[in-house]
Parts: C-alpha cells; structure tokens; sequence
C-alpha cells in the first residue's frame, strides 16, 4: 500500500471516531452549530480525499452524507432520531469501507444504494436537493495531502481545507494552518486549532526506547559503582549528570506512552444509544475524568472489559421506561462513566441509576447452579453475594438477548482486569443501580514491587496484591496447623498460609518452618485472601516488567520477568497463579474470602476506614488515617542524613524530608518527649505521599492498625485533630496528614497530573 | 547455495547453526534459576538489558553426561519467542557448506534430540549435526 493512502487510512479512522462522538453529541443538542460544522468538515475531507485517491464507492456514499449534512448546516433540516441513525450509519459505512481499503485496498464490494437512498431522500426532506458542495473541493484536499506527506508525517491534513469553500482561497493557506487537532483530544477541537505540535511515533520504536532507557539505568548504576571506587571529582560530576539525565530520559519516554482515557471513552456515547435503542430503552452515557491517562498498552486492554460493563449496565441495569416511570424515575437511564487518577492508580468508575441486582436471584441461582452450597450461601453478605456475578456461568438476565445474558463475560472482565494488575469490585443496590470500580496502574511497563527471596533465589510480588506484611518468628508470631494445613492468625480470623519455597518446590515444608524467622506476605487476589510464606523480604522497587520467554509462560506461578538495578535477572510471581496451584479458590475457602465490609477502600460502607495506631512516649494515644499512609519503615539511624537544617532519607533513589511528630505537634500536647529514654538505634517512619513524592513523619512506636465505622470528628483546629475515638478503651487522636504536611513547611500535595 | 555454519562441541559431539541465527558467544553469565521449568532449561540471563533463556544443550539433546566444561560456553541465538542461549563446551569454526550436501536426520534416530536437529553434514573426518534454533526452546 502506497504511503498516501496508508496516511488516509490513519487519518479517516480518527475522523471517523471522531465522528461518532460529535453525532451522538448533536442528536442530544441540535442546535450546536460547531459541531455541526465539525462533523461537515470531517466528512469532506474524507470525501475529497478519497475521490482522489479513486475510491469511488466511499467517496459516494460519503458524499451522499455530506449533502445531507450541508442541509442541517443551512438551517434548512433539523437534526432528528432519524436523521441521526442515517448519519451514524452512513460513518458505519465510510468505517466498513476503510476496513476494506485496508485489507484489500479497495473500497469493498457492498454499493449502499438503500443508505444512499435513504440519504437523498432525508436531505430532499422538505426542499428539493441541490448539489450541495462544489466539486472543486474536491481537488482542494488532495493538494493539501500531498505537504502533510512532505512534512515528515506531522498530524492530520487540516480540516481547514474544507472551509476553504467559503473561503474560497488556495491550499497553500492550509499549510500555514497548524493542525486542527492534535491525536485524541477531541473537545479541544471546540475551541479552534490549537497549535499544538505532535508527530506519530510508531509504538514498536516506543517499546525499544523503553528497553534502552532500562538498560542506561542499569549501565547508570555500574558508572556509579566504579566511580565510588574511584574517587575521582570529575568521574563522579560525569556520574551525576549521567544519573540526571538518566532519569529524566526514562521519564519522558513512560509519559510518551501515556494516553488520555478520552481516547477510549469517546466511544461509549455511540455504544449506549445504540444499545439503549436494541433493548428498547432511553439511556445516555456522562463521562468525567477524560483527561486522566493510562499507558497506551492498558488503555487497549481494557477495552473490552469496559465496553462489556456497559452494554451490561444498559441492557441489565436500566429499565425499560415504562418501568422506570412507575418506580419515579425519569424515562432515560443514565450511565455514567468517572476516571479517577489517585496516587499511582487510575480508577473506573461505571455506574447506572438503573434496577440494581438482586441479590436474592444471584445466591438462587449459584445454588442450582452448584456453584456455591445452600448453607454457605445462607451465610453470604451483601458484597460477598455480589461478587458471585464474576463466576464463570452466571448471569442474571431472565432471557439471553443480543447484547448480554449469556452468563459469559462478568468472568472474563475479572480475569482481564486482573490479568493487568488491576482490581474491580461491584456495589450494588436494589432499586437504585449499581457501580463497577476498576482501579488500574497508570502502566503495565512499570510497577511496583516487592522483592523477596525464597530458596536463594529472589522474587518479586506485584504490590497491587499485598494488603500487607507480617513478621513470623517462633515465639509469638506463628504458625498453626488444621491438619496439614498450615494457618494463620491475623487479627481476628485464620489465613491460609502457602509456603512460596515449597510452591516452587525448592525448598520443603519442614526446612521452611525450621527458619528462626520468615516473612508472610498477606496477598489478596480475586477476593482471596492468603498468607504466602517468604523466607527474607529484601526491599521494595519499581521495575519494569518483561515478558516471559513463550517456553515458561505456562508456568502459573510467574506472570513475567524483570532486571533488577545490580543486573540480576528476577521472576515477577502471579498470586492467582499461587493460589491455583496451592488449591485455594473463593469457594472452598470461603471462609477466608475478603469480607467487603471490613476492608478499607471497599467503598460498600464508606464510613468504614482503617487507622494506623501510633504511641509517643507520653501524651495520648493518636492514629493516622491509614489511606494517607504509603508505608511503613524502620530505618537504622546510621541512614538518617543531614541535608541544610534538616534530617533526610534516601528511600528509594529519592531524597525525602524527615519530620519528628514530636516536633510537629505542639510542645504542650507533646511533654519532654526524650526525657530519661535510652536513643534507640533505629527510628520507626511513617511515609505518606505527598504530591508525587513522599515524606517521612518519625514515631516512637507503631502499635497496630484498626478499622472503625466512625470517629467523633472535630473541626480541624489549630492542634491538627481530625476527630477523636476510642480504642481498647483508651481515647485516640485522629492526626490530619495535611496538617502535618502544613506544619512541616512541605508544599500542599497537588495530586492532579499536569502532564 | 552456500550456508555458514557456525559450529560448537558437546562432549564427542560436533553441533552447528546456521550463523545468521548467532548473536554473539558468552563466557558463562549469571543466571536465575526458574524452578518449574522443563529440566533442560537452566534459567534466565541478563544480556545488557535484554533477557535470553539459557538452554542446557546436553539435557535438550539427551547427550551423554560427562562432567562439564569448567565454565560452558553461551551461543546466543535469536528466535521468534527470543533470545536463547545455548550451553555448550567449546566453539569451533565457522564452515561454508553447500547447503545441497546436508542430509537428512536418519529416522532411527529417536527421542529428545530428533526434536532439534534437522540434518547433519558430512564433513571429511567427521559428522556435523545441525540444529533448528526454533525448536531448541519448544517443550
């Protein structure tokens, strides 16, 4: 294929997506004479385009929208139901053609002479039709083609040469135009050219820069070794700079790879009316949180689990509108889709104001199913029932229709969405609707881990799936058995507990249980919550995740492999997959499963929240909110630097400020705060987030983490208390983080990516 | 047509592949276990950011076990699933042959290594069994 059409292709499917989103938008506001005129242009220029390039079907069928389209710009039509279903019609078809251009390069065989027709006669409406647009347009665009190619492939052909028509100037014109639009970013497009200046890049070139800026870290980190060695001033100014530069490289090439959601979202309006009207029912779609972006990988692949949440929320959620006016609803539904982007995460929020799902009918038919006991189910909460709908071969739906109700797909969601490294969880209320909350990593390339070892060999567990870490030792923290199995306390309820040596077979049980002390890991995956037996933790990383050789991918223990900074080669674990192997499902360890009441961040009971407790030597008892806090650490004093007048830390290749809480707090809260203590050698700190990076607040002791359904709250005063409650019967402070953050002098954490 | 081989020792016997698969020859490298893999994987290696799967040669071809070179030799050959790297003892010369005088695996040759070879070559004093890099890492 020669390159100008290949550029065409490229360019006509953005128009084309483009095209959905503005129809749907125009069909909901008639009288929005901008995105009319958008709309106009687009198709011209695929119609000019394409005739120069000898594609005479889709340059006719495009043409015939056109017409009818340059009627609703003269006020002479209005746009209505039917208008609208032949115009997307019409984009379905320019889509079909392009597809075919595609594969066979030419615009298939179909003639569309019952659309054409149908367009003729909607724009004859009520005046007779006249030629709509010059032909000499049509010569217009292709010229204009012609520089794009010239100019080394930057953005799109301007759309300004379809208003050359009024205009009636050259193409030369055009070329001084700055793109219309820069790739995906829609509703800029409102407010006029932007002159925005992008290039394509070919992704494959994207992956191989990535691969390289991993390598220059790893070469970064060898120059660094030899130059401490070495001591040589301008050796160790040549590392600096290359470690700067380093850094900053990586960082530009992941933000490369970022994408806006919009990209993804843009479809969903088309998606929902044209669901709705399948099912017979009214139901339009309200996007927020466009402009939060996902690395470009993941933004593909969630596509499919989103585009199925939806279909489902409009043809399971919303009723029919009769329904919904006798329940003292309005007639159309409304499905709304929020992307969220919060400290490393993206989250999905997909929710419908429509009939909710009952419950009772879930547990009815789990159990004739035979998937679930009938005693276990009489014991299932709310949100344990809920999340039955993700089991294979479910579904709720009385008949199995086009779109849904085939009892595959809520499945299929999970898996995908797990297979990510993301979570998706289900809340749901009878009457009123329900919402689907998929939390994502901002990228698949890069994630944190933690790095463990176990039989010698070392490890890493995505954090997405450790809830947290407990150290074993042979006194007080241990192991019990039920039989062979080895279990847990944790608080107040038994863990499985999977030993990852004897996983691997590498080691076996017996030598893992000699070990004076070992770490478990507290991993939840697919609802399942279980203790995974390491026999060293070593640190926590960001690595940049690399596909398995196609030999191991069958392995279930490893979902892929990263290098660490000294070179080594390590193997990322899949918890699903250790959880499979060791014989732990949701349904024979239903006991086990995450009760979504109790978690934090399970949204079902909002007024639920965790509380890290903290004692200081004397003073009462105060707690942190424990979604505020990253991590926990116990740092050797010997680390704790000078930096100017204040203590610092080097965690995790970023300087972070340290500030003692006995400081920050008000002296008379806080009596002589190291009166007649021996220093210890080690400091407890408490690293919370602040903006992109992290600042570590120092405590005397870490106590435990508690959940509790409310607080008695106070107006943030002066003294920093969020609110106070009681805990095993003392009263305990409720510490405001941003408070802290003020009274440090760090800079108000501004969350929002600017990028 | 005229093919280069590049050729390597295992114990008594001679191996080639064709020298547009190889990437480069290795002195041994470290290398991460994977536990659960077929026996004749010894694990993963770090090539300058890039991962190879280091292959033990004796084990995939069920040669002979004799003790093995002090330190093996690494041919690193691209694949469509990757870098591989195959342990081997010493590395031979590359040869030119006409790829017309290499004849087929005879069909008595049974089990693991009928896998990976796909023909040998009569040289004067000796046969040179050539490998299919594709198949060196297929279970």
């Amino acid at each position: 294929m020669d390159e100008i059409t290949e550029e065409f292709l490229l360019e006509s499917r953005e128009a084309v997506d483009q095209l959905d989103r503005d129809l749907v938008a125009l069909e909901a506001a008639p009288s929005e004479k901008e995105i009319l005129s958008r709309i106009f242009r687009a198709l011209h220029t695929i119609k000019g385009t394409c005739g120069f390039l000898g594609f005479n079907k889709l340059e006719r069928v495009s043409h015939a929208g056109e017409g009818l389209l340059s009627r609703l710009r003269d006020g002479v039509l209005h746009v209505d139901e039917d208008i609208a279903s032949a115009l997307l019609a019409t984009v379905d078809a320019v889509r079909e053609m392009l597809d075919s251009i595609q594969t066979r390069e030419k615009d298939g065989d179909l003639e569309y002479d019952e659309l054409v027709t149908k367009l003729k006669r909607l724009a004859e409406g009520e005046v007779a039709g006249a030629e709509p647009v010059p032909v000499a347009f049509a010569v217009a665009a292709p010229r204009a083609k012609k520089r794009t190619k010239k100019q080394a492939l930057v953005a799109q052909p301007s759309t300004q040469v379809a208003t050359n028509q009024e205009a009636g100037t050259t193409a030369v014109e055009a070329i001084v135009a700055p793109p219309p639009e820069p790739m995906a970013s829609g509703t800029t497009a409102a407010k006029g050219p932007a002159p925005t200046e992008t290039v394509r890049i070919d992704v494959h070139l994207l992956d191989r820069l990535m691969d390289l800026a991993g390598e220059l870290v790893l070469t970064r980190n060898q120059v660094r070794e030899v130059q401490l060695g070495a001591d040589n001033a301008a050796l160790s100014t040549a590392s600096q700079r290359l470690n700067l530069v380093t850094t900053g490289l990586q960082e530009g090439i992941m933000l490369m790879r970022m994408q806006p959601v919009e990209y993804l979202f843009g479809k969903f309006p088309r998606m929902v009316r044209d669901t709705a009207k399948q099912c017979g029912k009214q139901a339009r779609v309200e996007l927020s949180g466009n402009d939060a972006e996902l690395d470009r990988t993941l933004l593909e692949a969630i596509k499919d689990p989103l585009t199925h949440l939806i279909r489902n929320a409009v043809d399971h959620g919303i009723e029919t509108p009769e329904v919904r006016i006798r329940n003292g609803k309005p007639p159309e539904g409304v499905v709304s889709v929020r992307a969220v982007h919060q400290s490393g995460h993206v989250s999905i929020e997909i929710s419908d104001d429509g009939a909710g799902i009952p419950l009772d009918r879930v547990r009815e038919k789990a159990v004739a199913r035979g998937l679930i006991s009938q005693e276990r189910a009489n014991l299932m909460s709310e949100a344990e029932t809920a999340n039955l709908i993700f089991m294979p071969g479910l579904s709720t739906a009385n008949a199995v229709t086009n779109v849904s109700g085939r009892g595959v797909g809520m499945d299929v969601v999970k898996t995908n969405v797990e297979r990510l490294g993301g979570t998706v969880e289900v809340e749901t209320k009878l009457g009123t609707g329900s919402s689907f909350r998929l939390k994502l990593p901002l990228t698949l390339a890069i994630i944190p881990a933690l790095i463990v070892e176990s039989g010698g060999e070392r490890y890493a567990i995505p954090q997405v799936h450790l809830q947290e870490l407990v150290l074993l030792d042979r006194a007080k923290q241990k192991l019990e058995s039920v039989y062979d199995a080895p279990v847990f306390r944790l608080r107040d309820r038994l863990l499985p507990v999977v030993f990852l040596g004897e996983c691997l077979k590498s080691t076996t049980r017996s030598e893992c249980l000699l070990r004076a002390k070992s770490h478990l890991a507290v991993l939840q995956v697919n609802g399942l919550l279980f203790g995974l037996a390491v026999d060293r933790v070593i640190d926590q990383q960001e690595i940049v995740v690399k596909p398995l050789t196609p030999l191991l991918q069958d392995i279930p223990l490893f979902s892929a492999c990263t290098i660490l900074g000294d070179g080594r080669v390590v193997l990322i674990l899949d918890a699903a997959g250790i959880a499979q192997q060791s014989h732990l499902t949701t349904l024979q360890s239903g006991a086990y499963t995450m009760d979504a009441a109790r978690a934090p961040q399970k949204g079902v009971s909002d007024s639920v929240s965790s509380y890290l407790l903290i004692s200081e030597l004397s003073g009462p008892r105060l707690a942190l909110p424990l979604e505020d806090v990253t991590r926990l650490e116990t740092v050797s004093l010997s680390r704790v630097e000078q930096s100017g007048e204040s203590e610092v830390l080097q965690y995790q290749g970023e300087i972070i400020p340290l500030h003692r809480l006995a400081v920050l707090l008000p002296s008379a809260r806080m009596a002589s705060s190291d009166a007649g203590i021996p220093p210890l050698d080690y400091i407890n700190v408490v690293i919370v987030a602040n903006g992109p990076s992290s600042v570590g607040i120092v405590v005397t002791d870490v106590v435990d983490v508690v959940d509790l359904s409310s607080i008695a709250r106070h107006p943030v005063n002066s003294s920093g208390i969020l609110g106070s409650m009681v805990v095993n019967d003392r009263v305990t402070d409720v510490l405001s983080i941003d408070w802290l953050l003020t009274r440090a002098g760090c800079a108000a954490p501004d969350l929002v990516r600017s990028a | 047509m005229m093919t280069q081989y590049c050729t390597f020792e295992l114990g008594s016997l001679l191996l080639g592949v064709e020298a547009r698969h190889v990437q480069e020859v290795l002195r041994a490298q470290p290398i991460t276990l994977v536990p659960l893999a077929p026996d004749f994987v010894r694990g993963l290696m770090n090539l300058r950011g890039q991962i190879a799967l280091v292959i033990d040669l004796r084990k995939r071809l069920d040669a002979e076990e004799e003790p093995s070179a002090a330190r093996p030799i690494n041919v690193l050959l691209h694949t469509k699933g990757g870098l591989v790297s195959i342990q081997t003892d010493r590395i031979g010369d590359v040869l030119t042959a006409e790829s017309e005088s290499i004849d087929s695996v005879p069909d008595t040759l049974q089990g693991r290594a009928r896998e990976v070879l796909v023909g040998a070559l009569r040289l004067p004093d000796r046969l040179l069994l050539l490998l299919d890099p594709e198949r060196v890492a297929v279970a």
